[in-house]
Protein backbone atom coordinates (compact mmCIF):
# COMPACT_ATOMS: atom_id res chain seq x y z
CA UNK A 1 0.00 0.00 0.00
CA UNK A 2 2.65 2.21 1.19
CA UNK A 3 4.51 1.77 -2.36
CA UNK A 4 1.59 2.29 -4.38
CA UNK A 5 1.06 5.58 -3.09
CA UNK A 6 4.49 6.56 -2.99
CA UNK A 7 5.04 5.81 -6.49
CA UNK A 8 2.05 7.32 -7.73
CA UNK A 9 2.42 10.58 -6.28
CA UNK A 10 5.96 10.57 -7.62
CA UNK A 11 4.56 9.66 -10.97
CA UNK A 12 2.00 12.85 -10.42
CA UNK A 13 4.88 15.15 -9.57
CA UNK A 14 6.72 14.28 -12.64
CA UNK A 15 3.73 14.97 -14.92
CA UNK A 16 3.11 17.73 -12.92
CA UNK A 17 6.21 18.89 -13.99
CA UNK A 18 6.04 18.53 -17.29
CA UNK A 19 2.39 19.71 -18.23
CA UNK A 20 4.22 22.76 -16.82
CA UNK A 21 7.69 22.74 -18.60
CA UNK A 22 5.14 22.16 -22.05
CA UNK A 23 2.94 25.00 -21.47
CA UNK A 24 5.90 27.29 -20.79
CA UNK A 25 7.24 26.67 -24.01
CA UNK A 26 4.02 26.57 -25.60
CA UNK A 27 3.88 30.69 -24.24
CA UNK A 28 7.66 31.41 -25.37
CA UNK A 29 7.88 29.37 -28.41
CA UNK A 30 11.36 29.86 -30.54
CA UNK A 31 13.14 32.80 -28.58
CA UNK A 32 16.70 32.02 -28.52
CA UNK A 33 19.67 32.40 -27.24
CA UNK A 34 23.18 32.52 -28.67
CA UNK A 35 26.20 30.00 -27.56
CA UNK A 36 28.37 32.35 -28.57
CA UNK A 37 30.94 29.69 -29.76
CA UNK A 38 32.30 30.83 -33.16
CA UNK A 39 29.83 29.00 -35.99
CA UNK A 40 27.99 27.26 -33.90
CA UNK A 41 25.11 29.19 -33.69
CA UNK A 42 24.86 29.03 -37.58
CA UNK A 43 24.69 25.50 -37.39
CA UNK A 44 21.45 25.72 -35.03
CA UNK A 45 19.91 28.43 -37.42
CA UNK A 46 20.64 31.04 -34.58
CA UNK A 47 21.13 29.61 -31.34
CA UNK A 48 19.99 27.43 -28.49
CA UNK A 49 15.94 27.40 -27.61
CA UNK A 50 15.90 29.70 -24.13
CA UNK A 51 14.72 27.20 -21.32
CA UNK A 52 15.72 24.10 -23.61
CA UNK A 53 17.70 21.17 -22.19
CA UNK A 54 20.29 19.56 -24.90
CA UNK A 55 22.48 16.45 -24.27
CA UNK A 56 26.41 16.88 -25.89
CA UNK A 57 27.42 13.49 -26.43
CA UNK A 58 30.85 12.21 -27.33
CA UNK A 59 34.03 10.63 -27.04
CA UNK A 60 36.82 11.07 -24.29
CA UNK A 61 39.37 14.19 -25.58
CA UNK A 62 36.31 15.42 -28.10
CA UNK A 63 36.15 18.56 -26.57
CA UNK A 64 32.93 18.05 -24.23
CA UNK A 65 34.17 20.15 -21.40
CA UNK A 66 35.88 23.00 -23.37
CA UNK A 67 32.59 23.13 -25.19
CA UNK A 68 30.56 23.36 -22.09
CA UNK A 69 32.92 26.02 -20.22
CA UNK A 70 32.57 28.28 -23.34
CA UNK A 71 28.53 28.12 -23.17
CA UNK A 72 29.24 29.62 -19.94
CA UNK A 73 31.45 31.77 -20.19
CA UNK A 74 30.00 33.54 -23.65
CA UNK A 75 27.16 33.51 -21.69
CA UNK A 76 28.21 35.26 -18.66
CA UNK A 77 30.92 37.66 -20.15
CA UNK A 78 28.72 38.75 -23.68
CA UNK A 79 25.15 37.54 -22.94
CA UNK A 80 24.63 38.94 -19.39
CA UNK A 81 23.67 35.07 -18.41
CA UNK A 82 24.67 33.99 -15.15
CA UNK A 83 25.55 30.44 -15.75
CA UNK A 84 26.30 26.88 -13.14
CA UNK A 85 28.42 24.51 -14.15
CA UNK A 86 27.44 20.94 -11.94
CA UNK A 87 30.51 19.01 -12.41
CA UNK A 88 29.92 15.05 -11.22
CA UNK A 89 33.30 13.95 -12.27
CA UNK A 90 35.99 16.01 -12.45
CA UNK A 91 37.52 17.96 -9.67
CA UNK A 92 36.61 21.81 -10.00
CA UNK A 93 40.42 22.67 -9.74
CA UNK A 94 41.20 20.58 -12.89
CA UNK A 95 38.32 22.24 -14.80
CA UNK A 96 39.78 25.67 -13.61
CA UNK A 97 42.71 24.37 -15.24
CA UNK A 98 41.65 23.58 -18.32
CA UNK A 99 40.18 27.02 -18.48
CA UNK A 100 43.50 28.65 -17.97
CA UNK A 101 44.78 27.71 -21.15
CA UNK A 102 42.26 30.27 -22.76
CA UNK A 103 41.83 34.11 -22.73
CA UNK A 104 39.06 33.55 -20.62
CA UNK A 105 38.66 35.69 -17.69
CA UNK A 106 37.57 33.32 -15.42
CA UNK A 107 38.04 34.48 -12.27
CA UNK A 108 36.29 37.70 -12.83
CA UNK A 109 33.11 36.10 -13.97
CA UNK A 110 33.64 34.20 -10.88
CA UNK A 111 33.69 36.63 -8.03
CA UNK A 112 30.97 39.07 -10.04
CA UNK A 113 29.02 35.98 -9.34
CA UNK A 114 28.25 35.33 -12.92
CA UNK A 115 29.63 32.50 -13.13
CA UNK A 116 28.82 29.65 -10.28
CA UNK A 117 30.74 26.43 -10.16
CA UNK A 118 29.53 23.29 -8.20
CA UNK A 119 31.81 20.63 -7.33
CA UNK A 120 29.75 17.61 -6.48
CA UNK A 121 32.38 15.01 -8.01
CA UNK A 122 33.71 13.96 -4.92
CA UNK A 123 29.97 12.52 -3.91
CA UNK A 124 28.94 11.41 -7.39
CA UNK A 125 31.96 9.12 -7.85
CA UNK A 126 31.81 8.10 -4.51
CA UNK A 127 35.24 8.90 -2.39
CA UNK A 128 33.88 7.46 0.95
CA UNK A 129 32.13 4.12 1.77
CA UNK A 130 28.97 3.74 -0.12
CA UNK A 131 26.01 1.28 -0.13
CA UNK A 132 23.57 1.59 -2.66
CA UNK A 133 20.35 0.33 -3.18
CA UNK A 134 19.78 0.99 -6.60
CA UNK A 135 16.19 1.15 -7.37
CA UNK A 136 14.89 3.06 -4.32
CA UNK A 137 16.18 6.73 -4.31
CA UNK A 138 15.32 10.08 -6.07
CA UNK A 139 18.06 12.96 -7.25
CA UNK A 140 16.50 15.22 -5.18
CA UNK A 141 19.55 16.27 -3.73
CA UNK A 142 20.96 17.25 -6.92
CA UNK A 143 17.60 18.57 -7.71
CA UNK A 144 17.39 20.82 -4.77
CA UNK A 145 21.29 22.18 -4.77
CA UNK A 146 20.70 22.72 -8.29
CA UNK A 147 17.27 25.02 -7.61
CA UNK A 148 18.97 26.57 -5.12
CA UNK A 149 22.13 27.90 -6.79
CA UNK A 150 19.65 28.73 -9.62
CA UNK A 151 17.23 31.05 -7.61
CA UNK A 152 20.10 32.75 -5.40
CA UNK A 153 22.14 32.98 -8.32
CA UNK A 154 19.38 34.21 -11.22
CA UNK A 155 21.34 31.31 -13.21
CA UNK A 156 20.03 31.21 -17.33
CA UNK A 157 22.50 28.77 -17.98
CA UNK A 158 23.43 25.19 -16.73
CA UNK A 159 25.93 22.44 -17.43
CA UNK A 160 25.99 19.27 -15.66
CA UNK A 161 28.97 17.19 -16.58
CA UNK A 162 28.80 14.04 -16.92
CA UNK A 163 25.34 12.48 -16.21
CA UNK A 164 27.12 9.08 -17.35
CA UNK A 165 28.28 9.51 -13.75
CA UNK A 166 25.12 9.09 -12.53
CA UNK A 167 23.94 5.92 -14.79
CA UNK A 168 27.25 4.46 -13.96
CA UNK A 169 26.96 4.80 -10.18
CA UNK A 170 23.05 3.95 -9.42
CA UNK A 171 22.57 1.50 -12.40
CA UNK A 172 19.03 1.85 -12.92
CA UNK A 173 18.65 3.90 -15.52
CA UNK A 174 14.96 3.48 -15.92
CA UNK A 175 15.20 5.69 -12.62
CA UNK A 176 17.61 7.87 -13.73
CA UNK A 177 16.24 8.91 -16.71
CA UNK A 178 13.13 9.99 -14.82
CA UNK A 179 14.79 11.85 -12.05
CA UNK A 180 17.12 13.78 -14.73
CA UNK A 181 13.60 14.70 -16.75
CA UNK A 182 12.41 15.85 -13.42
CA UNK A 183 15.37 18.11 -12.81
CA UNK A 184 15.06 19.21 -16.75
CA UNK A 185 11.41 20.20 -16.05
CA UNK A 186 13.16 22.52 -13.02
CA UNK A 187 15.27 24.05 -15.15
CA UNK A 188 12.69 24.97 -17.90
CA UNK A 189 10.66 26.41 -15.43
CA UNK A 190 13.38 28.67 -14.31
CA UNK A 191 13.50 29.88 -18.10
CA UNK A 192 17.41 27.77 -17.65
CA UNK A 193 18.92 26.94 -21.19
CA UNK A 194 20.78 23.66 -20.23
CA UNK A 195 23.45 20.96 -21.59
CA UNK A 196 24.00 17.57 -20.16
CA UNK A 197 27.38 15.63 -21.25
CA UNK A 198 27.21 12.10 -21.31
CA UNK A 199 30.45 10.34 -22.56
CA UNK A 200 30.11 7.67 -25.69
CA UNK A 201 32.72 5.14 -25.49
CA UNK A 202 35.31 5.34 -28.55
CA UNK A 203 34.72 2.95 -31.97
CA UNK A 204 31.04 2.36 -30.84
CA UNK A 205 28.47 3.73 -32.88
CA UNK A 206 25.89 4.45 -30.50
CA UNK A 207 24.77 8.14 -29.81
CA UNK A 208 25.17 7.79 -26.28
CA UNK A 209 26.39 5.38 -24.06
CA UNK A 210 22.85 4.23 -22.41
CA UNK A 211 20.46 4.18 -25.24
CA UNK A 212 17.86 6.48 -23.31
CA UNK A 213 19.86 10.26 -22.44
CA UNK A 214 18.41 11.51 -25.90
CA UNK A 215 14.85 11.02 -25.42
CA UNK A 216 14.72 13.87 -22.80
CA UNK A 217 16.32 16.19 -24.46
CA UNK A 218 15.34 18.97 -27.17
CA UNK A 219 18.40 18.60 -29.07
CA UNK A 220 21.09 16.79 -29.15
CA UNK A 221 24.94 17.31 -30.29
CA UNK A 222 27.69 15.04 -30.75
CA UNK A 223 31.39 15.79 -30.32
CA UNK A 224 33.85 13.49 -31.72
CA UNK A 225 37.83 12.67 -33.28
CA UNK A 226 38.99 11.28 -36.01
CA UNK A 227 42.65 9.81 -36.81
CA UNK A 228 43.99 12.35 -39.50
CA UNK A 229 47.99 11.03 -40.36
CA UNK A 230 49.27 11.75 -36.81
CA UNK A 231 47.08 14.17 -35.84
CA UNK A 232 43.37 14.30 -34.57
CA UNK A 233 40.78 16.34 -36.32
CA UNK A 234 37.75 17.02 -34.18
CA UNK A 235 34.13 17.15 -35.70
CA UNK A 236 30.42 18.01 -34.21
CA UNK A 237 27.17 16.88 -35.76
CA UNK A 238 23.95 18.14 -34.62
CA UNK A 239 22.00 15.00 -34.10
CA UNK A 240 18.93 16.72 -33.11
CA UNK A 241 17.44 20.09 -32.79
CA UNK A 242 13.54 20.25 -31.81
CA UNK A 243 11.62 23.23 -33.31
CA UNK A 244 14.22 24.12 -35.55
CA UNK A 245 16.02 22.84 -38.92
CA UNK A 246 19.68 22.57 -38.48
CA UNK A 247 23.03 21.83 -40.24
CA UNK A 248 22.83 18.18 -41.55
CA UNK A 249 26.30 16.69 -41.89
CA UNK A 250 29.75 16.63 -39.76
CA UNK A 251 31.65 19.95 -39.24
CA UNK A 252 35.39 19.88 -38.41
CA UNK A 253 36.12 22.72 -35.72
CA UNK A 254 39.60 23.32 -34.04
CA UNK A 255 40.24 24.57 -30.02
CA UNK A 256 41.98 27.72 -30.34
CA UNK A 257 43.32 29.79 -27.38
CA UNK A 258 39.95 31.79 -27.54
CA UNK A 259 37.94 28.54 -27.35
CA UNK A 260 35.88 26.49 -30.30
CA UNK A 261 35.88 27.54 -33.80
CA UNK A 262 33.71 25.39 -36.04
CA UNK A 263 35.19 25.29 -39.58
CA UNK A 264 34.05 23.25 -42.63
CA UNK B 1 28.51 5.01 25.34
CA UNK B 2 29.56 5.50 21.62
CA UNK B 3 26.58 8.36 20.76
CA UNK B 4 28.64 11.53 21.55
CA UNK B 5 30.92 10.73 18.68
CA UNK B 6 28.37 9.33 16.08
CA UNK B 7 25.16 9.74 15.08
CA UNK B 8 22.80 9.09 12.22
CA UNK B 9 21.52 11.45 10.02
CA UNK B 10 18.80 10.33 7.59
CA UNK B 11 18.23 12.67 3.94
CA UNK B 12 14.88 12.94 2.76
CA UNK B 13 12.53 14.95 0.82
CA UNK B 14 8.38 14.48 -0.31
CA UNK B 15 9.34 12.25 -2.95
CA UNK B 16 12.14 10.04 -1.02
CA UNK B 17 10.88 6.35 -2.08
CA UNK B 18 9.84 4.64 1.32
CA UNK B 19 10.46 6.71 3.36
CA UNK B 20 9.25 5.29 6.33
CA UNK B 21 10.13 2.07 5.95
CA UNK B 22 13.99 3.98 6.29
CA UNK B 23 12.83 5.22 9.15
CA UNK B 24 11.64 2.14 10.91
CA UNK B 25 14.88 0.28 9.49
CA UNK B 26 17.22 2.55 11.01
CA UNK B 27 15.25 2.55 13.96
CA UNK B 28 14.98 -0.93 15.03
CA UNK B 29 18.74 -1.85 13.85
CA UNK B 30 19.64 0.56 16.59
CA UNK B 31 17.24 -0.93 18.96
CA UNK B 32 18.31 -4.58 17.90
CA UNK B 33 22.38 -3.40 18.75
CA UNK B 34 20.98 -2.06 21.89
CA UNK B 35 22.99 1.21 20.59
CA UNK B 36 21.54 4.56 21.47
CA UNK B 37 22.54 6.99 18.34
CA UNK B 38 20.62 10.23 18.09
CA UNK B 39 18.45 10.38 14.43
CA UNK B 40 18.35 13.09 12.91
CA UNK B 41 15.84 13.64 9.96
CA UNK B 42 16.70 16.08 7.58
CA UNK B 43 14.15 17.23 4.68
CA UNK B 44 16.69 18.21 1.70
CA UNK B 45 13.72 20.08 -0.15
CA UNK B 46 13.11 22.19 3.19
CA UNK B 47 16.90 22.85 3.97
CA UNK B 48 18.49 23.19 0.71
CA UNK B 49 21.85 24.11 1.86
CA UNK B 50 22.49 20.84 4.07
CA UNK B 51 22.22 19.56 0.65
CA UNK B 52 24.51 21.84 -0.79
CA UNK B 53 26.80 21.82 2.16
CA UNK B 54 27.22 18.02 2.59
CA UNK B 55 26.96 17.02 -0.56
CA UNK B 56 23.64 15.13 -0.79
CA UNK B 57 22.64 14.18 -4.55
CA UNK B 58 19.68 11.13 -3.76
CA UNK B 59 17.51 10.42 -1.06
CA UNK B 60 17.58 8.53 0.85
CA UNK B 61 20.39 8.78 2.11
CA UNK B 62 21.51 7.60 5.54
CA UNK B 63 24.60 9.08 6.32
CA UNK B 64 27.05 7.52 9.78
CA UNK B 65 28.07 10.53 10.86
CA UNK B 66 31.95 9.81 12.42
CA UNK B 67 31.69 6.26 10.44
CA UNK B 68 32.33 8.24 6.75
CA UNK B 69 29.42 5.83 5.89
CA UNK B 70 26.70 6.07 3.70
CA UNK B 71 23.85 3.83 2.52
CA UNK B 72 22.10 5.58 -0.62
CA UNK B 73 18.28 3.96 -0.64
CA UNK B 74 16.73 1.63 1.58
CA UNK B 75 19.26 -0.96 2.92
CA UNK B 76 18.20 -4.37 4.33
CA UNK B 77 18.10 -4.12 7.93
CA UNK B 78 21.21 -6.95 7.92
CA UNK B 79 23.18 -4.53 5.53
CA UNK B 80 22.80 -1.84 7.88
CA UNK B 81 23.30 -3.82 11.07
CA UNK B 82 26.41 -5.34 9.72
CA UNK B 83 27.91 -1.65 9.54
CA UNK B 84 26.29 -0.63 12.79
CA UNK B 85 27.59 -3.42 14.70
CA UNK B 86 31.43 -2.13 14.60
CA UNK B 87 30.15 1.22 16.69
CA UNK B 88 28.70 -1.61 19.20
CA UNK B 89 31.69 -3.47 19.14
CA UNK B 90 33.85 0.10 20.03
CA UNK B 91 31.37 0.89 22.62
CA UNK B 92 31.86 -2.70 24.56
CA UNK B 93 35.64 -1.97 24.41
CA UNK B 94 36.12 1.67 25.49
CA UNK B 95 33.14 0.53 28.22
CA UNK B 96 35.74 -1.85 29.49
CA UNK B 97 38.42 0.37 29.44
CA UNK B 98 36.74 2.62 31.72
Amino acid sequence: MARRSSSSSGFMAELKERIISEARVLESPGERTPTGIRGFDELVRGGLFRGATYLLSGVSGAGKSIFCLEFLYRGAAEYGEPGLYVSLEEHLDSILRNARNFRWDMKSLIDRQMLVLLDLSAVAVGERALSLNPDMFALDGLYTTIETAVKEGGIKRVVLDPISVLFLQYGNVGVVRRELNVISGMLKRHGCTSIFVTETEHGKPSITRFGVEEFMADGVFILYWEPEGEKRSRYIEIYKMRGSSHYEGKKRFSVTDNGIVILY
Amino acid sequence: MVSGRYKIVIFKSERTPRYPQVVKTVRSSLEKLGLDLEVEEVDVSKNPERAVREGIISTPTIDIVGLNWRFIGLPTEDELMAVLESLKEEGETRGKEE
